[in-house]
């Protein structure tokens, strides 16, 4: 019991000491960036090899590079950690820009 | 003459200021204390609210111009014999990759590792460069193929496009050699990253802008 508490003592005397405010905090998102790189290469050349498969390619690319683009925001702009009103807010221009296109695309047809 | 005096607004000899408390004097001395040791509570959170706000015009600005191409595209052939897909597919991964140095640099910083910090702001600066040499050695094969901003409305719409993000990318350098600079000269720590965390912001913005108009111009 006694070098329980002295244990736990010494680790709360750790933690005070490292003071954990933004370094391991940052330090545990390099595997995460990586991984998102990594996909975003693989993402890439499926999109080029792609454009040789000419029945289904657009509906396929479009999938392909919201992935990549959905990646970047969560990940590198770190959205996923944000609080919740910065979403919604760049979901509004996107949602228009959106029905702006599929609007362009009725009147082209 | 009484109703006049009730429209006038009181002089303000009638209205002494409320006397300030000690309890007062006290907080505001606490509030600039704690100001003064952390810089980088410094309108840190707004800066980076405006930065998503800015962020969102850009989308709009972006979608007119993509609009106005998929306007010129659906009514020609498409520009696919002079593009060549193979150089701008290496391109996009040079883009890609300086986002990730950009991350990587702000991760550095966070972490206190000055001397890599630097280093992945020099390398996506490097990456930076080389994406619009290409672009730029791509614009000259385009011309000599006679594909050109006067050609037609489709080379038109495909130069602004392009341009407008050639445009953006080229702020970027100059705004990552800006906080290079600055990081160079002991700015920065690892708390005080607003700086960098916005220039990311921006750069993974036209990064993902490319992402989209390689799909819609070069791949579709």
């Amino acid at each position: 019991m006694a070098t329980m508490q002295s244990t736990e003592h010494g680790n709360t005397q750790h933690e005070s000491e490292v003071n954990p405010t933004t370094e391991a905090h940052a330090g545990s998102h390099d595997g995460t960036y990586l991984l998102v790189f990594g996909a975003l290469a693989v993402l890439t050349l499926i999109e080029v090899l792609s454009t040789y498969a000419a029945s289904f390619k657009i509906p396929l690319l479009i999938v392909l590079t919201s992935t990549k683009a959905i990646l970047v925001i969560a990940f590198y702009m770190h959205l996923r950690y944000e609080r919740r009103y910065l979403p919604v807010i760049f979901a509004a221009p996107i949602i228009i820009g959106v029905l702006v296109a599929l609007a362009i695309q009725q009147l082209v047809r | 003459m009484a109703q006049a005096q009730d429209i006038l607004p009181n002089p303000p000899q009638m209205t002494p200021p409320p006397p300030v408390t000690a309890k007062q004097v006290v907080a505001a001395v606490a509030t600039a204390q704690i100001e003064a040791a952390h810089p980088e509570l410094e309108h840190g959170e707004n800066r980076k609210f405006a930065m998503w706000l800015f962020l969102c015009s850009e989308v709009m600005f972006f979608t007119v111009l993509i609009g106005a191409y998929m306007m010129a595209r659906w009514k020609n052939p498409g520009p696919h014999d002079v593009l060549n897909i193979q150089i701008t597919a290496v391109n996009t991964f040079i883009l890609l990759s300086s986002s990730y140095t950009v991350v990587l640099a702000l991760s550095a910083i966070q972490q206190n590792k000055r001397t890599a910090f630097l280093r992945f702001l020099v390398l996506s600066i490097v990456l930076g460069t080389a994406f619009v040499s290409i672009q730029g050695i791509e614009y000259h094969n385009l011309s000599t193929e006679g594909f050109t901003l006067s050609s037609n409305l489709l080379g038109s719409a495909f130069f602004a496009l392009t341009g407008f993000h050639g445009m953006h990318v080229i702020i970027g350098i100059i705004w990552l050699i800006r906080t290079f600079v600055k990081g160079f000269n002991g700015g920065f720590s690892s708390k005080d990253n607003w700086g960098i965390e916005l220039v990311g912001l921006y750069w993974h913005f036209v990064d993902i802008v490319w992402i989209l108009l390689f799909m819609i111009v070069y791949l579709i």
